[in-house]
């Protein structure tokens, strides 16, 4: 892992944040390995609210891909040092 | 392995590149986006959209796929997608390296395997969201059936797909071309659009650039298209 950048070792802060009907969690932040994926996040969050459907997304603005790195998403859209995800209960297509 | 992304924004004239993993699923040598702008009636308010022509050139198997700007709808067209057994047959090559090989007929199986997208960005006028259409053909011209389609999606899209089937990915004529294309249902858009760009000010009318890429960044997973991080960078 010595060739590994500094950067993507680091731990990230994620804040979980409650949106439409969504219970909100007891702990809403935790900390995570830069290098994990977002999917680790959407996991973690289908099973404390025993959900399958879930509509994850960041800063107001998209929804990542699970395949992203959580380091590349806390450099990109992270402030305050955390990255803030918005979940909601529910997505409906049709 | 890592992929070229350019990305062109005409509006300010700034340009970055930037070079990112591969996603899984499209096999994507170099991304253009061309930034268009398109007038779209979203609600009441006519917003200035500016809407994404996304283009490509795959290098690997030397097509160059174009952008089309056609009116009424936005397309990527020819984007090539591994099917499962093409993959399956990558692998049987590499541990078999020792054994001689047609050459000829290892291209034959790779074209006949080769799975083609195109998608469709239309506006539905009924619901007043984006729509995503798409259809898939082998090399051939034959058109994939569902059950071809599905073994190409992602995971997550299939599971949605066997649970509800018809409120998810169905086949419906393509508003502008006539002919039957898959689409995404519409229904729900709204409602997770609404979600998505619930952070805005409400007085401010959302920019369209934003719009479409927060769409795009939802559609896009369920068919396995990986949007750059890059494009959804507000500072842009």
């Amino acid at each position: 892992m010595a060739a590994e950048s500094p950067t993507s070792d680091r731990k990230v802060v994620v804040h979980l944040r409650a949106t439409g009907d969504a219970p909100i969690l007891k702990q809403a932040k935790f900390k995570i390995s830069g290098n994990d994926k977002f999917s680790k996040v959407i996991e973690f969050l289908r099973r404390q609210l025993h959900r399958d459907t879930l509509f994850v997304y960041v800063n107001s603005a998209f929804s990542p891909n699970p395949d992203e790195l959580v380091i590349d998403l806390y450099n990109n859209f992270g402030f305050d040092g955390k990255l803030v995800v918005n979940y909601a209960s529910s997505m409906a297509w049709g | 392995m890592l992929h070229l992304m350019q990305m062109i924004l005409p509006r300010n004239g700034r340009r970055s590149t930037q070079i990112f993993p591969s996603g899984h699923g499209f096999l994507v040598r170099e991304w253009v986006f061309h930034v268009m702008s398109v007038i779209f009636s979203l609600g009441n308010a006519y917003f200035f959209i500016l809407l994404l022509n996304i283009s490509l050139l795959n290098l690997n198997c030397g097509l160059v796929c174009k952008y089309t700007q056609a009116e009424g709808y936005l397309a990527l067209e020819n984007m090539n997608q591994l099917s499962a057994s093409e993959a399956l047959t990558d692998d049987e090559n590499y541990s078999a390296e020792e054994e001689p090989f047609d050459n000829a007929t290892l291209v034959q199986s790779y074209n006949d395997d080769m799975h083609i997208y195109d998608f469709h960005i239309v506006y539905s006028f009924s619901y007043r969201v984006p729509v995503l259409y798409f259809r898939g053909y082998r090399c051939d011209g034959h058109p994939l059936l569902l059950c071809d389609i599905e073994r190409d999606l992602p995971p997550y899209s299939l599971k949605i797909q066997n649970e509800s089937k018809w409120t998810f990915m169905t086949q419906e004529e393509h508003p502008y071309l006539r002919r039957p294309w898959y689409t995404l249902h519409p229904c729900g858009t709204s409602d997770w659009m609404k979600l998505l760009l619930g952070g805005d000010l409400p007085s401010k009318s959302p920019d369209m650039l934003h719009y479409l890429s927060a769409w795009l960044s939802v559609v896009g997973q369920t068919v396995g298209l990986r949007i750059p991080l890059e494009l959804h960078d507000k500072s842009i």
